[in-house]
């Protein structure tokens, strides 16, 4: 119910045109958007959770064959979700990427049991699986980096079949190279949507090394520079 | 608070013990750090004269009534409240779960006054 009081999602997807800042451990990567499609997925199904049980394996959300949905196939395009989940009093954590805990406060690992699972979920009050989805459940992908989800069941009754919904703007994109432009993108007043890749704490992300490839690693070390307020 | 149709929980149950309260059978537990709060109860006699059922709440070890249902003959039924629950209804009842490391529970308990049977139906949600 919280999300539906917010703004929707949907407000969230970016236009051709628009600029989006990635942050990976290495430095930000900066992206103009150059066109955009919708999809979506729902239901992706993740069977019974039995009373006061988790899944015994994170879900990739891949298909029978194994391919990642949340991932783009090729290195020309970048994924932004948003995805709710029901029952409603079913708690999603998500990693990203897989084995790196997002939305933790204390333990290096954080825990997803009815003992000790009250940090960092989405459950389907805060984004319902029929939408509007919160923000905190925002993630953007690309080719070689994707998500991994658990669930808890915290209440005493099975839950037969829990259900996640996937809403999705699929973008492709440019890379802004220009460095007086990434520093008015990234501290200036101009319009950019700014997402860490994963956690800040330790760190984000790595970057995917066929992405090295196309940005140099001084403009990785230059956007370091403008964020710490020496260039 | 306002209810999602696809949390509400139905109990469906007969009632067959006498005198002495007994656990819902089919009743969970109310989950720790959650409240179930009672949306509506429907109780009707299945036996042959009068009868009355007794619900009551066992919370964290202290057992409180909370209603009657008094039966005059065969069949009597008794809805409450009559008609659809809605999104916004008020609750019945609300009964609190065990806190964080709490080793007491909280559950429904219901016994007759006649030796016969008495059909439950209680639709509730369990939520923080």
């Amino acid at each position: 119910m919280e999300a539906i009081l917010q703004t929707s999602h949907k407000d969230r997807w970016l236009e051709a045109g628009w600029n989006l800042a990635l942050q990976f451990s290495e430095g930000w990567v900066v992206f103009r958007i150059k066109g955009r499609e919708f999809s979506n997925m729902k239901p992706f199904s993740l069977g019974a959770v039995a009373a006061g049980a988790n899944l015994a394996q994170w879900t990739q959300i891949q298909d029978a064959a194994a391919r990642f949905f949340l991932m783009p196939q090729s290195p020309g395009f970048i994924y932004h979700h948003f995805w709710g989940i029901t029952p409603p009093k079913a708690r999603g954590y998500i990693q990203y990427e897989p084995t790196q805990d997002v939305g933790n406060l204390l333990s290096l690992t954080r825990g997803i049991t009815l003992a000790n699972g009250n940090i960092g979920y989405v459950n389907g009050d805060m984004s319902p699986y029929e939408g509007p989805y919160s923000p905190e459940t925002e993630i953007f992908t690309m080719y070689q980096k994707y998500p991994a989800f658990n669930v808890l069941n915290p209440v005493t009754d099975a839950m037969a079949n829990v259900k996640m919904a996937f809403e999705t703007m699929k973008y492709s994109y440019t890379i802004v190279k220009s460095e007086p432009t990434i520093k008015s993108l990234l501290v200036g007043n101009q319009k950019v949507r700014k997402y860490t890749m994963g956690r800040v704490d330790p760190d984000a992300i790595k970057i995917p090394q066929w992405l090295t490839e196309l940005v140099p690693k001084s403009l990785l070390e230059y956007t370091n520079t403008v964020m710490e307020a020496i260039a | 608070m306002m209810w999602k149709a696809s949390e509400i929980r139905t109990l469906t149950v007969p009632i067959v013990a006498v005198g002495a309260a007994v656990v819902v059978p089919g009743s969970s537990l109310v989950p720790m750090n959650m409240r179930r709060y009672i949306l509506q109860i429907e109780a009707q006699n299945r036996f042959a004269g009068a009868n009355i059922l007794t619900l009551s709440k066992s919370e964290l070890g202290v057992v409180t009534p909370l209603e009657l249902f008094s039966f005059t003959l065969v069949d009597d039924y008794i809805p409450k409240p009559d008609g659809p629950i809605k999104e916004d209804s008020l609750p019945l009842y609300i009964i609190d779960g065990p806190p964080t490391g709490s080793v007491l529970t909280s559950f429904l308990v219901a016994a007759n006054s006649a030796a016969g049977v008495t059909n439950l139906i209680v639709r509730y949600v369990d939520a923080d």
